[in-house]
């Protein structure tokens, strides 16, 4: 995978080009599901009716991600060792969880951005 | 209809026997608070039925001013008192019981359903695609359900009335049932025989919703029905605070929320205890049921 | 150690910029109308026009975010709508926010001074009368909602028996200055017993219904954690052992028993809000979570994504500290 989930041996550089090269091609895929809710929700709404929902929907993943993968991240090892401690397995670890909402986090962050560009291509 | 009654016996001897050869059911049966749990279960759905089918819905809601007494105390004419608006509680109580059974059990089939499609996509694509989905329902589980459902609730528009409440409950009891069907599926399609049906030509989906569902029918019940009194709760409480039932409907929510706030200051306390009673035992019996089948199917979790 | 905490409370930020965003994004996916609500369901059409633009709500949703995540970064929660109009959202948190903490903390010792003991009787008595009484006892307790289990408690000991207030915090005929908004603190500062005693009372029951809930919790968690501890092999020998390493044993096993369970409370706390949204409701206190649903309903959006914010910042705060004390109790896990 091209995201957090990398192993940290790898050497510094090549770890952070893997991050930004997978936060890229994330930002595309959310700016393209931005451009495309938006130009959906047009042919039943007004232009700011249907940039606004995008933009909100759109949020609503940035938003989730972020807060996700905080929490992830802060909680982790609690999390991990509780598991280990209790002998249930969830399949929950923090690797799995930071690539998880790494993905959405950037999806957010792209189609929050094409939502807004979209309003403003229009003229609202 | 007496050779059909000689043959549905002989079914139903087949049927007895079927559960006594099962471990699950043998050991569910034998536990004790786990029948209790069935019997009020039991009980609450033939009220329901029985409200149903005996009281006309309109007559329940209508406010009965000038027949009756209002805030009457329980008495041999009503037996659970009246209310504020005269009606008689007695019966409100007892439709409510259909209330809550009817918006449970939508609530319980729709989220399996997603669990279901959810789960299985996880499974079935895998990789990125499962840590996405499963993930998510990770986060969505680590929520209080109230809180989340009180975030949701404001989603959808207030004219849904009850059907906002599940609307709501539905996202927030997803992830459950996704996380038993995506194990399930993952087991199956291990199996090497889906391997040869695929080679038959039989398409995806189908093949793994005939294959995953008879695995996870357990677990899935156990699920069902522990959600089944958490959804009936958790109903009540947002039609308690006002994200559900509308004023005058029988549900036991609404009954605790117009007699807590008009009733009990002023004494007239059946308008809240026996909605309050209903609604608790009914919950009782499908958490006692729950357990007793989460025991039964996992025996570690006792001992 | 000190780069663990700095790190952890470094994390608040993007979690309560993730809150924030998705606060805000439900809110204006929610179909209410905060300019209808304001203006009022009679208004003309141009009034609510007037409402809805003076409150910058017809500016398209991008401007709107980026000038609340500006406010909200400078911690300027705007002004209330419609719960109390005007007002500031600082100021009525100010208010209201010590009365819900007074609360969710009492309520959690109750819990886990009733929840504790109970549990780890269940386990170590598996399978006897105790252990299935406790057991239906902690069901029951989850099956009861709040909201009856409440009104009944104010039936049976304020209106029957009569010897507590059914509703507030603290009897109108005592007036105590708001020093830290703990009202069992501050009646103590002034030295006034009476009034903490009139504090203490109207407390009771309220402490007690959210106390049951969490309890039943605490003690299922804490019978199912002990249970997994008796059964590992040290145990089986210490018991083989006798009578005096069994005692030594079980300190241990306690100990190790208590880690998952001190976790889990930390992930827990967040029913405990959502316990103290119902409880409040039925006791008419004025804390956070009456503030949320009256705020819900009336589509006053400063004020709940500013308690939303607030639910966020506790709830992140306490799994920190129980973090703290995780890796303290366990010294296996090096942070």
């Amino acid at each position: 995978m091209t995201d957090s989930s990398v192993p940290s041996s790898r050497p510094r550089a090549e770890r952070y080009r893997a991050l930004v090269v997978g936060a890229l091609r994330w930002v595309a895929v959310g700016a393209v599901l931005g451009t495309g809710v938006s130009l959906a929700l047009l042919t039943i709404w007004s232009p700011k009716g249907a940039t606004d929902t995008a933009f909100a929907l759109g949020a609503l993943v940035l938003g989730f991600g972020v807060t996700a993968w905080s929490s992830a991240v802060g909680l982790g090892r609690t999390i991990e060792g509780m598991q280990e401690r209790l002998n249930v397995s969830s399949g929950w670890t923090e690797a799995s969880a930071r690539e998880a909402f790494f993905v959405l986090s950037w999806t957010g962050a792209g189609w929050v951005v094409a939502a807004a560009l979209t309003s403003i291509a229009l003229g609202v | 209809m007496s050779t059909d009654t000689s043959q549905s016996s002989d079914v139903e001897r087949g049927f007895l026997e079927r559960v006594r050869a099962s471990p699950f059911l043998e050991e569910l049966l034998s536990n004790r608070i786990a029948v209790f749990g069935l019997v009020l279960i039991g009980g609450m759905f033939a009220i329901a039925i029985f409200a149903r089918l005996a009281y006309d819905i309109d007559t329940i809601v209508d406010t009965m001013f000038g027949t009756n007494p209002t805030k009457a105390a329980p008495s041999a004419e009503f037996w659970f008192g009246t209310d504020g608006q005269a009606r008689d509680v007695f019966p409100r109580v007892l439709y409510g019981a259909w209330y809550a059974l009817k918006f449970g059990t939508a609530t319980v089939l729709a989220s399996t359903v997603l669990g279901i499609a959810a789960g299985i996509l996880a499974a079935y694509y895998g990789d990125l695609t499962d840590n996405v989905i499963m993930r998510t329902m990770d986060v969505l589980l680590s929520f209080p359900s109230l809180l989340l459902a009180l975030a949701l609730v404001t989603i959808f528009p207030e004219e849904l009335g009850l059907w906002r409440a599940v609307a709501a409950l539905t996202l927030v009891y997803t992830p459950r049932f996704a996380r038993v069907v995506r194990g399930a599926a993952l087991k199956v399609l291990e199996d090497e025989y889906i391997d040869a049906t695929r080679a038959l030509g039989a398409t995806d989906p189908r093949l793994l919703i005939r294959h995953v569902l008879p695995n996870c029918l357990a677990p899935i019940t156990v699920q069902s029905t522990l959600n089944y009194g958490l959804a009936i709760i958790d109903i009540a409480a947002l039609s308690f605070l006002g994200f559900g039932a509308s004023p005058g409907d029988p549900s036991w929510g609404m009954m605790l929320a117009e007699g807590v706030e008009r009733g009990l200051f002023s004494g007239a306390w059946w308008w809240s205890f026996f909605p309050g009673l209903f609604l608790a035992l009914t919950v009782l019996g499908f958490n006692l049921l729950g357990d007793g089948m989460r025991d039964a199917l996992d025996p570690r979790m006792r001992d | 150690s000190k780069r663990f905490i700095a790190k952890r409370l470094l994390l608040l930020v993007p979690v309560l910029f993730g809150v924030a965003t998705v606060v805000f994004a439900i809110l204006h996916l929610s179909p209410g109308d905060p300019a209808l609500t304001i203006a009022g369901e009679r208004a003309s059409q141009a009034y609510v026009e007037q409402v809805r633009s003076n409150l910058g709500l017809d500016d398209p949703l991008w401007e709107q975010y980026v000038r609340f995540l500006r406010d909200t970064a400078a911690l300027d929660f705007g002004q209330s709508y419609q719960v109390q109009r005007g007002t500031a959202v600082s100021s009525i948190l100010v208010d209201r926010l010590p009365i819900t903490i007074e609360l969710a903390i009492l309520g959690q010792i109750a819990g886990l001074l009733f929840g504790l003991p109970l549990g780890i009787l269940s386990a170590v008595k598996k399978d006897t009368f105790t252990d299935h009484f406790t057991r239906i006892g902690a069901l029951a307790g989850i099956s009861v909602p709040i909201y009856w289990s409440g009104p009944l408690l104010i039936l049976l000991f304020a209106q029957i028996f009569g010897i507590l207030p059914t509703s507030g915090r603290i009897s109108s005929s005592y007036f105590v200055d708001s020093t830290t908004g703990l009202i069992l603190v501050d009646t103590l500062l002034e030295g006034n017993l009476a009034a903490f005693e009139s504090a203490a009372r109207h407390l009771l029951m309220p402490v007690v219904v959210l106390g049951v809930y969490s309890m039943a919790f605490i003690s299922r968690m804490m019978r199912s954690s002990m249970l997994e501890v008796i059964r590992m092999d040290y145990m089986r020998t210490a018991r083989a052992k006798g009578q005096g390493a069994k005692i030594t044993v079980m300190k241990h096993g306690l100990r190790n028993a208590f880690i998952p369970v001190i976790t889990i409370i930390g992930i827990q706390f967040g029913s405990l809000l959502g316990g103290s949204v119902l409880t409040e409701t039925v006791f008419e206190i004025n804390g956070i979570g009456t503030l949320l649903v009256s705020a819900i309903e009336r589509s006053d959006y400063p004020v709940v994504q500013a308690t939303v914010l607030v639910f966020a910042f506790m709830y992140t705060l306490v799994n920190l500290f129980v973090d703290i004390t995780y890796s303290i109790l366990d010294p296996r896990i090096e942070q």
